[in-house]
């Protein structure tokens, strides 16, 4: 449809020309038939009006004539003479008068004819009255039998002449009529085309500004919204406010992010280079340990010699694990998810360091009220994990010392349910300076360490959705914690 | 020990390669060694017949799973020993169905205990030619 392709804002301006337009133009015409109604009366029906009036006083003037001309040969007072002049000249000012506002040829015509049957009537009415004043009495009154038909002549176009006056007034009453009866048709037309238009603009307006309004404000906001207009309105703004300074966050949160992602590409790069390197390495160092190897089998060696021999065959061996290590941490293995009870993985962890927990004279204290239920978890990275926090306690604490693991479960935000494996030793503790760096790679405080394992141990953590940390005070130990998020399904997989 | 088995060893290091040829010889093997994927292909076919391979996955020109692969087609029965550095690439299944794997260390002594047991044990056919 050619409408929906209108503009909203096109269609509100349609809407309301035409509605002005209706209003304005009904109103124009009412006026002007009004004007035309008044001009109808004025001009018309005054005139008519005086034409019926002038016929009136006309045939008046012309019936009060009638008999004098009788008295004066009765009685040949001189006074009916006067009388009958004074009324002549009546008749004749209200015939000039009915001329004056004769508007049709028929009027003028009658009133013409009245004209010339009068002046003959008059002039006929002398002779009579001459022949009467002579003394010539019956030939007068012959003469005045005549004069008597003219003057019922002209008495019957004076009639004549009233009766086109009534028929003017009639026709102009019926053309006011009808004039009136456009007037009500066009207002007929124009209230409801007034009332359609009106309830178009609201519905436009109500259903296509308010409400989506309404629906934006609410959907903004996200909250129900049932007040007044201005309130909306109030409430949209705030909530636009807020949405820019939303995406001016984001937008910076955005770029911080970019710079980060920057940071770690570089990163990632530096890092493949360095596996690269490492990997390298590795090959010639392996062909080296070969051959110290085959040394060792056959080498008669002195006390110093020996020492020597051995030296080199242990820092061989360190390069080896640094590069291994280092391997490990530029190419992490994928994690091979499973769902497993963390418990279980601390008693494998144990059981692998059984003797060299013995050998460090080290007591470990498990504190399990029950094991701890299953989450999704690869086994052998966390095992490494807590090997890692395990050796490292060990190597810490020196001879003697205890460790003490606690498996616990709890809430943590934003993880929900969580389930916590601490790693307490009692050794000398980390000092403040270099807590936040243990976490980073190749930061070692040990004399052969390669910086890496707690960065490792840390990055799986992080693999598995939940994250490691430490709290220690110097001279009273060292808390590694472990938490893991409780997976639901793992929760319904259990049960 | 070993007399009368012929072993090919690939290795892209010339020293790892003549340590173990030497290793080897000393049991009584017979050795071959190639350098690379193309060497391999080319020395693999020639006579005398392998009765073993040592292989390093890491190896120029056609290495990796894709040599594996293509040495189990042309020759199925010929046992391998996978001798290479744990990666990503050494939990490939076609490395699993590798006769053994042994991770490279540096310790032959192991690898000697492994080609031992492969080649009396896992190849009857071997055992045969030799009694």
């Amino acid at each position: 449809m050619a409408w929906k392709r209108v503009s909203l804002q096109t269609r509100i301006l349609l809407i309301l020309v035409a509605l002005v337009l209706t209003t304005l133009g009904g109103g124009l015409v009412t006026m002007w038939y009004t004007y035309r109604m008044d001009n109808l009366f004025a001009s018309v029906i005054d005139t008519a009006v005086m034409g019926l009036q002038a016929a009136e006083e006309l045939e008046t003037a012309l019936v009060r004539q009638k008999g004098l001309t009788t008295y004066y040969f009765l009685d040949g007072n001189s006074d009916w003479l006067n009388q009958l002049g004074h009324l002549n000249e009546s008749f004749n000012t209200w015939l000039k008068k009915a001329r004056s506002s004769a508007k049709i040829d028929k009027e003028r015509s009658i009133l013409n004819q009245i004209e010339s049957e009068y002046i003959h009537y008059t002039y006929a009415r002398d002779q009579v009255i001459e022949l009467y004043k002579v003394g010539k009495r019956k030939a007068g009154a012959e003469r005045h039998w005549e004069v008597r038909k003219q003057f019922f002549a002209i008495q019957g176009l004076c009639d004549q002449y009233k009766e086109i006056q009534k028929e003017q007034i009639r026709q102009a009453r019926v053309e006011s009529r009808a004039q009136t009866r456009f007037i009500k048709g066009l207002t007929l037309v124009a209230l409801p085309s007034v009332l359609v238009l009106g309830l178009v603009l609201a519905y436009i307006l109500l259903n296509q500004i308010l409400k989506p309004i309404r629906i934006l404000s609410m959907e903004s906001g996200g909250m129900e919204m049932d007040g007044p207009l201005p309130m909306e309105m109030t409430a949209l703004r705030q909530r636009v406010h807020n949405l820019i300074e939303n995406v001016d966050q984001t937008q910076s949160e955005l770029q911080q992010s970019r710079a980060h992602l920057l940071q770690a590409e570089k990163l990632a790069m530096v890092g493949k280079l360095a596996a690269g390197v490492a990997h390298t390495i590795r090959n010639p160092l392996t062909s080296v340990n070969m051959r110290l190897f085959s040394l060792e089998r056959s080498l008669k060696l002195s006390q110093t010699q020996r020492e020597d021999f051995e030296v080199i065959a242990e820092e061989v061996r360190h390069i080896d694990t640094i590069v291994q290590n280092f391997l490990e941490f530029a190419r992490p293995p994928k994690l091979k998810m499973q769902s497993i009870s963390p418990s279980e993985v601390v008693d494998m962890a144990l059981q692998l360091l059984r003797h060299r927990l013995e050998s460090y004279g080290v007591q470990v204290e498990l504190d399990r009220q029950h094991p701890l239920p299953e989450v999704k978890a690869d086994p052998e990275q966390l095992k490494e994990v807590l090997i890692n926090l395990l050796v490292n306690a060990c190597e810490a604490m020196g001879e003697g010392g205890s460790i003490v693991i606690r498996e616990e479960e709890g809430v943590a935000e934003p993880l929900g349910r969580v389930v916590v494996i601490r790693v307490k030793d009692n050794g000398p503790g980390i000092p403040k300076s270099v807590r936040d760096k243990v976490f980073q790679p190749f930061f070692s405080t040990k004399e052969e360490g390669t910086g890496l394992g707690l960065s490792i141990a840390h990055r799986i953590v992080e693999e598995h959705g939940g994250w490691l940390s430490l709290k220690s005070r110097e001279g009273e130990g060292t808390t590694f914690t472990i938490t893991l998020p409780c997976r639901e399904d793992a929760v319904w997989a259990r049960s | 020990m070993l007399d009368g088995f012929t072993v090919l060893i690939t290795d892209r290091n010339r020293h790892v390669r003549n340590f173990l040829r030497r290793e080897l010889m000393a049991e009584g093997c017979q050795v071959e060694v190639a350098a690379d994927g193309r060497d391999l292909m080319r020395k693999i076919s020639k006579a005398p017949p392998v009765d073993l391979l040592i292989l390093d996955l890491e190896i120029p020109h056609l290495g990796g799973a894709a040599v594996l692969r293509r040495i189990e087609r042309a020759y199925p029965e010929l046992p391998v020993i996978i001798h290479t550095f744990a990666t990503e690439e050494s939990s490939h299944p076609a490395v699993q169905s590798a006769a053994a794997f042994v991770e490279k260390t540096g310790n032959v002594e192991l690898l000697k205990k492994v080609i031992e047991h492969v080649l009396t044990k896992l190849n009857p056919k071997s055992l045969t030619r030799r009694s």
